[in-house]
């Protein structure tokens, strides 16, 4: 449940980026495989730690981004949900490179008095 | 309207973590952080070791755990610099309880700090904490599919400790493929065998040792 931490140390970021008197309908997350995040215990925990907070019942969206993976038999680098992947050479052992991003990337945001455009798209 | 951030979530972390970094290097310490699973004896790893280092190297110690000070009071018997930590219901240890240990520690007396992770080995593994190795403790008795199982830790460690490795004759447990899924995730970390509770810990003090020797002699 390393989520909830995780839920308020994003709690903080968001907080630094959110322009004065801004209201954050929704935020973008990106967790790559390595963080072994769970998408619904971080939305879990997102609602736990934003109650009663001017962040309550924004949107939080979770993108997981898959293992690299890269052969050192036939060069080929490729992603997948899976750590352990043989190669379509034939390597039943490629090398994990990376996917430990774990970022805040972007903030839906509405100024008081701004008609709420992204509400409209959604409903149309 | 939509506003791009691109930052990291765990920054307010990372930058604490690189404040104890600082710290650390200011007293000249060499600091570990042991990970590993309830049972896998991490405290019984740091008893031994600290027994194979007394007299060489002064070694403050901080262990976190969810609750008691039952692990304090066992380290205690070996050093007097040891320091417990709490955590309440939080699953890891995170940069800032880390910080708050190492002032109750003698920083400028100590040579190497020990810190033990609270038991387990998934939540532990990304949260950087500032110190210079990550140690990935896993046993003979959990079974070799351990490390395919959780590659976060694997990835992430400096090196990786196999612990209990008196219980392989009784135990169905294939060394050489706990050490091939190790290479897949992380191909050049070191591998030493262990059995803490019998006293073997040479490989892993010897892995210590070598960290701390000066860069010209490696």
């Amino acid at each position: 449940m390393h989520e909830l931490s995780i839920a308020n140390e994003l709690l903080n970021v968001v907080n630094e980026n959110t322009p004065p008197g801004a209201r954050v309908v929704s935020l973008s997350v990106q967790a790559g495989a390595m963080q072994a995040i769970d998408a619904d215990a971080l939305q879990f925990a997102w609602q736990a730690v934003t109650q009663d907070d001017s962040l309550e019942g924004s949107r939080l969206e979770v993108e997981l981004l898959p293992w690299r993976l890269e052969c050192d038999q036939c060069d080929r680098v490729w992603e997948s949900p899976e750590a352990f992947e043989p190669c379509t050479c034939g390597n039943v052992r490629p090398k994990v490179t990376g996917s430990d991003e774990l970022l805040l990337v972007s903030l839906d945001v509405e100024q008081p008095g701004e008609p709420t455009e992204s509400l409209n798209h959604s409903q149309a | 309207m939509k506003i791009p951030v691109v930052k990291k979530v765990l920054k307010l972390n990372d930058e604490v973590a690189q404040m104890n970094r600082r710290r650390l290097k200011k007293s000249g310490v060499f600091s570990i952080e042991l990970i590993g699973s309830p049972g896998s004896g991490k405290t019984a790893l740091i008893e031994r070791t600290l027994d194979k280092l007394a007299g060489q190297m002064n070694v403050g110690v901080a262990v976190g755990d969810l609750a008691t000070s039952y692990d304090a009071e066992r380290i205690g018997k070996w050093t007097e610099h040891v320091v417990q930590i709490n955590t309440g219901r939080g699953c890891h240890l995170d940069a800032n309880q880390v910080m708050r240990a190492m002032r109750r520690l003698p920083l400028d007396e100590m040579d190497l700090m020990i810190v033990e992770n609270v038991g387990n080995i998934i939540c532990p593994a990304n949260w950087d904490l500032g110190l210079d190795a990550k140690v990935a403790l896993f046993t003979a008795s959990e079974g070799d599919d351990k490390p395919i199982k959780h590659p976060p830790i694997v990835c992430s460690a400096d090196v990786i400790v196999l612990n209990k490795v008196d219980l392989l004759p009784h135990v169905e447990f294939d060394v050489e493929r706990f050490t091939n899924d190790i290479r897949t995730l992380n191909p050049d970390v070191p591998i030493v065998q262990t059995a803490a509770t019998r006293g073997q810990v040479c490989e892993f003090v010897e892995w210590i040792a070598a960290q701390m020797m000066p860069q010209a002699t490696a």
